[in-house]
């Protein structure tokens, strides 16, 4: 036998293709007219296999090392929330839901792209430990009548103790401390509060919606379907939203929360189906005709408007979104320039427009860009009025600080002190923990997932298809980008989460939601290049 | 480990996209997809990471500009600083049940105690956190410092211990003195051979800054052991001199405390056993014709003074403790012992100058040390508070010579035996073998009562003096003898104190 290197090659990709199992389990490389690897290579792994592997292993790796290391290293000394042993248990299920989910896609013959369906999980994987130590944090949330003030002392308390514990245990000081006495005779007994709130238990259903997702984007029929009643079911739609918004402002019950979030996806459905009916109108101001520029006003406009302009659902961060996933739709659908650039102007002025009717979205700006104003020259109470609004963001920048370029670890790091450090400031959670390398990769993660969509829309012949999956991909592209972005002041803060990673459970259904139509397109555009084949 | 993950995650991530846009563009398909991939997506990556790094370039910055807003509300800081285990400051005995300050637990909580109470208030920990110059605070960051190599990489390491060298006991009853005395002052004291402090009460207003070592005083008559000291360490003999009721110095009178001639005195021992100032103006005068000025500025810069002419100096002694604390140094350094004197110094004010009035200012803790040098046989040390630094005494150089150290003490015994300060023989208590010795002092201050002050030496049966004691008593004169009654019922204490360094 010849010892050369196409042998020794032959050897590992044979000896990794056992390890691996014989059959890649997606394609990353379908080109259209390009010859599709899904057919199997017998006991050899294509690279892409031991890639998708790597990532899969790597991302489970750090999911469980994270969570043992906070249960491990951090409970004992911080101490636990009362729902942390119950945010174990569902991040566990959460965990095999996940999991369930990319083994049943696998077995039912998932042909997509590999990484449109792995990066989500991938995201969740790395991203969940840093929310499950916040919530997990005693005195991030704190519950049972206790106040957030009285939540940290006795945090630093039972830092105190852990720490004193640790050295002294056993020796005069520790008798002379009462270190050796059990717990429960130090009055540290703690009493786990197993109730499951909606937004936890999202998290294990939350692989549903992309199976969901999947199951209408791979079905013709059922796009079909949703293209022809669009008017119904978008009107619907704006009716639940202002309905929503009236009744929850009137009664107060929203508290911040945007409930409709789950419904972005359904309205860029409706103008990508629009968008697929008059692609040729929209090419030139010359072909638009009264209902193509109706059907633009009322599938592309007005569920931004209703963001922008009714009081009771105005939000900065979803309208931004929304507003720019609907113009990227319109440019790659149309595929015209001047498009792109109307889209930017009108765009510019929606901005505006929100900017300057949300009250709040001058002091955004003066937060981010001039942010540590001199207390000296204020009154007494600008100085205080000031302060209260640098709040946040102070503790934010201190996070980013603390994490310095590669963090304190998992759990560590006083990153959880931040208000809201689990959803608007999550990326300086995270940066305290893992840092600047930390963030940047997770940044990357991300951006793996938003090309490999704008590949795979690259690829789709269809407008439809082509738009919604651009759409869909800056539905979840956006608020990355705003979130990470005014986590480091590089653009104003405005509250909105980022899907996989930071809490929020409209959110994660809506981004789930928008990956299963993704992967669902991307699977059956795999299953037309077969069958061309 | 997980970091290594995380890395690698991002380095995969950052190949899998060149890898997909080179694949797009190689295979064709619609443009746009990709150009929104190569000018929006991965340029919003390269502005998150620039902007992430110059918030970290800029970190020091921004903490120093956010610090103001602390005030308004600061979680992290006020967390960490609860959460924090500082080492214990233990007193000379180094036993935690003696501890300055440690932890103690109630009820599940786990508390730092200053456990002196006031007692250790003005110097070494205030419960009430009044003083902001105390041993806890300015050694802060030494007892913060994790205690070994391990505790370093724990998320809250339990800080270093640090041994001071003032004992507990002592100086809670030097305070339990001093409080009864209802007077504002200070009582010191110290170790002779190392220099070590081991008691330091204070009664004081929290407002004032620490009067022991910062405030300057003026010395009263304990600066005739200057002279005396000149005059035999210039191997003049004994003499007999006149201590007139006053006498006149450059035009003006001096006069002996409530005006009272003693007659003939033995110069110099009698002249401080009696602390009469007439003769100590004559024996002055008659130095300064016979040596000169600069005789006297030498002796006064051997014992630490800053000698001047014209304006005051007014600089601070940084070079005052052993310290490996540069807080505690920076913090608690007096401004320099300091006297002004020239060969344009007048007789009057030459005059005043040997009794311990005129431009001469001294803290207590100089005083100390002064004293210091004349038990250890005119050797100066270093005063310190801290053990370590007690176990290898730094010396400042000699003062007087053996000898005139030697002749000194026998006349600071005769003060307490027949002299200014016989009337603390009566609050000696059992002390046995051991006894106190001693110069009394009266410091006139305009507009308010004298100021009194005893600076004494407490001498072991072998004749061997072991620690040095300072009284100072705002208002507490004419004469030393409170002061020295005050010295002589903390004798019996300090005399069954286990552990100096």
């Amino acid at each position: 036998m010849r010892l050369d290197w196409r042998t020794l090659r032959s050897w590992v990709q044979r000896l990794v293709g056992r390890a691996v199992g014989p059959r890649p389990l997606v394609d990353t490389t379908a080109g259209a007219g390009r010859r599709v690897s899904f057919v199997d290579r017998g006991p050899l792994a294509s690279p892409e296999t031991v890639v998708f592997h790597a990532l899969f292993w790597a991302g489970v790796a750090f999911y469980i090392a994270s969570h043992w290391a906070i249960v491990r290293n951090v409970w004992p000394v911080h101490g636990y929330a009362a729902r942390g042993p119950a945010l174990l248990v569902i991040d566990s299920l959460a965990l095999l839901s996940w999991i369930g989910l990319l083994f049943a896609l696998k077995r039912g013959g998932y042909r997509g792209r590999g990484l449109l369906l792995l990066m989500p999980f991938l995201l969740f994987m790395v991203g969940r430990p840093s929310v499950f130590h916040a919530f997990s944090d005693p005195a991030y949330l704190p519950s049972g009548g206790e106040t957030r003030e009285e939540a940290r002392a006795r945090k630093a308390n039972t830092a105190r103790m852990s720490a004193a514990t640790r050295v002294f245990a056993g020796t005069d000081r520790g008798t002379m401390l009462g270190l050796d006495a059990p717990d429960d005779e130090r009055g540290n007994e703690l009493i786990a509060d197993w109730s499951l709130s909606p937004g936890t238990a999202a998290l294990v259903v939350a692989p549903v919606f992309v199976f969901l997702g999947l199951l209408i984007g791979r079905s013709r029929d059922a796009c079909r379907f949703l293209r022809q009643s669009r008017w119904w079911w978008t009107g619907a739609a704006l009716l639940g939203i202002v309905a929503l918004g009236f009744a929850g402002h009137r009664i107060d019950a929203l508290r911040g929360l945007t409930p409709w979030e789950v419904l972005l996806p359904v309205f860029l459905l409706g103008w990508a189906s629009t968008l697929g009916e008059y692609t040729f109108n929209f090419g030139a101001v010359s072909r638009l005709n009264p209902k193509a520029f109706g059907e633009m006003v009322f599938f592309g406009a007005l569920p931004s408007a209703t963001l922008v302009f009714i009081p009771w659902t105005r939000d900065l961060g979803l309208s931004v979104g929304l507003i720019l996933a609907s113009a990227f739709m319109l440019v790659v659908s149309t595929r015209a320039k001047w498009w792109a650039v109307t889209m930017g102007i009108v765009w510019m002025s929606l901005v505006t427009a929100t900017l300057m009717l949300d009250n709040r979205a001058s002091t955004r700006f003066d937060l981010a860009y001039d942010t540590y104003r001199d207390l000296g020259e204020m009154t007494g109470t600008d100085a205080r009025s000031w302060a209260a609004r640098v709040y946040q963001v102070r503790l934010f920048d201190l996070n980013v600080i603390e994490g310095g370029l590669l963090g304190e670890g998992a759990g560590l790091g006083y990153g959880e002190t931040a208000p809201n450090a689990a959803d608007d400031g999550f990326v300086t959670l995270f940066a305290a923990q893992w840092g600047l390398v930390g963030s940047v990769a997770l940044m990357l993660l991300y951006s793996v997932f938003i090309v490999e969509a704008l590949v795979e829309a690259a690829q789709m012949r269809g407008a439809f298809e082509r738009s919604l999956i651009v759409g869909l991909a800056m539905l979840l592209a956006v608020p990355l980008w705003l979130a990470f972005l005014g986590g480091v002041r590089a653009v104003p803060l405005t509250g909105v989460p980022v899907g996989f990673l930071a809490h929020g459970t409209s959110k994660l259904v809506a981004s789930c939601l928008s990956v299963g139509l993704i992967i669902g397109l991307s699977h059956r555009r795999a299953e037309l290049t077969r069958e061309a084949l | 480990m997980l970091r290594v993950v995380i890395v690698g995650l991002g380095a995969l991530a950052a190949l899998l996209i060149v890898r997909s846009l080179r694949k797009a563009a190689a295979e064709g398909g619609d443009i746009w997809a990709i150009r929104i991939a190569l000018l929006v997506v991965l340029p919003l990556v390269g502005v998150f990471a620039l902007r992430h790094a110059l918030i970290l370039l800029q970190g020091q910055e921004i903490e120093r500009l956010a610090a103001p807003y602390a005030r308004y509300g600061d979680p992290r800081g006020a967390l960490g600083a609860r959460a924090q285990l500082a080492g214990w400051l233990l007193d000379c005995t180094g036993e935690d049940a003696n501890a300055w300050i440690g932890y103690a637990t109630e009820n599940g909580i786990l508390s730092r105690v200053a456990f002196a109470g006031g007692a250790g208030a003005s110097f070494v920990a205030d419960p009430e956190d009044r003083f902001d110059y105390t041993v806890d605070r300015l050694f802060a960051y030494e007892m913060e410092r994790p205690r070994s190599l391990l505790e370093r990489l724990q998320p809250h390491p339990v800080g270093t211990d640090i041994r001071l060298t003032l004992c507990r006991t002592l100086t809670r009853r030097a305070h339990e003195v001093l409080r009864a005395a209802g007077s504002t002052g200070v009582v010191v004291i110290g170790d002779v051979e190392t220099g070590a402090i081991l008691a330091y009460a204070a009664a004081q207003a929290p407002d004032e800054p620490p009067i022991g070592v910062k405030q300057y005083l003026t010395p009263g008559s304990i600066n005739k052991l200057m002279v005396a000291g000149l005059w035999w360490d210039e191997g003049w003999g004994d003499t007999t001199v006149e201590c007139p009721a006053s006498v006149e110095a450059g035009g003006r009178d001096i006069r002996n405390f409530r005006g009272i001639a003693l007659g003939r005195l033995q110069a110099p021992a009698e002249v401080l056993t009696f602390s009469c100032n007439t003769a100590t103006v004559s024996m002055a005068a008659r130095l300064r014709e016979r040596l000169g000025e600069r005789t006297f500025q030498e002796l006064y810069r051997r014992a630490g003074f800053t000698v001047y002419q014209g304006e005051r100096a007014d600089r601070t002694d940084t070079d005052f403790w052993a310290s490996g604390s540069d807080s505690w140094v920076r913090r608690m350094s007096p401004p320099a012992a300091q006297v002004r004197l020239s060969s344009g110094t007048t007789l009057h004010e030459w005059g005043q100058l040997s009794i311990g009035q005129g431009p001469i200012d001294i803290t207590v803790l100089h005083e100390v040390r002064l004293i210091q040098a004349i038990g250890n046989d005119g050797i100066m040390v270093k005063p310190t508070i801290e053990w370590s630094e007690a176990n290898n005494p730094q010396e400042v150089g000699r003062v007087f010579r053996r000898g005139t150290a030697r002749r000194l003490m026998e006349a600071m015994a005769d003060v307490v035996a027949r002299g200014t300060a016989r009337s603390a023989q009566a609050h000696l208590g059992d002390i046995g073998e051991w006894s106190l010795i001693g110069k009394t002092g009266t410091a006139q201050v305009a507009g308010r009562p004298d100021d009194g002050w005893f600076a004494g030496l407490m001498v072991d049966p072998d004749g061997k003096p072991i620690y040095t004691v300072v009284v100072y008593l705002r208002e507490g004169g004419p004469g030393g003898s409170w002061p020295a009654r005050i010295a002589a019922e903390l004798v019996s204490d300090a005399i069954g104190l286990a552990h100096t360094p």
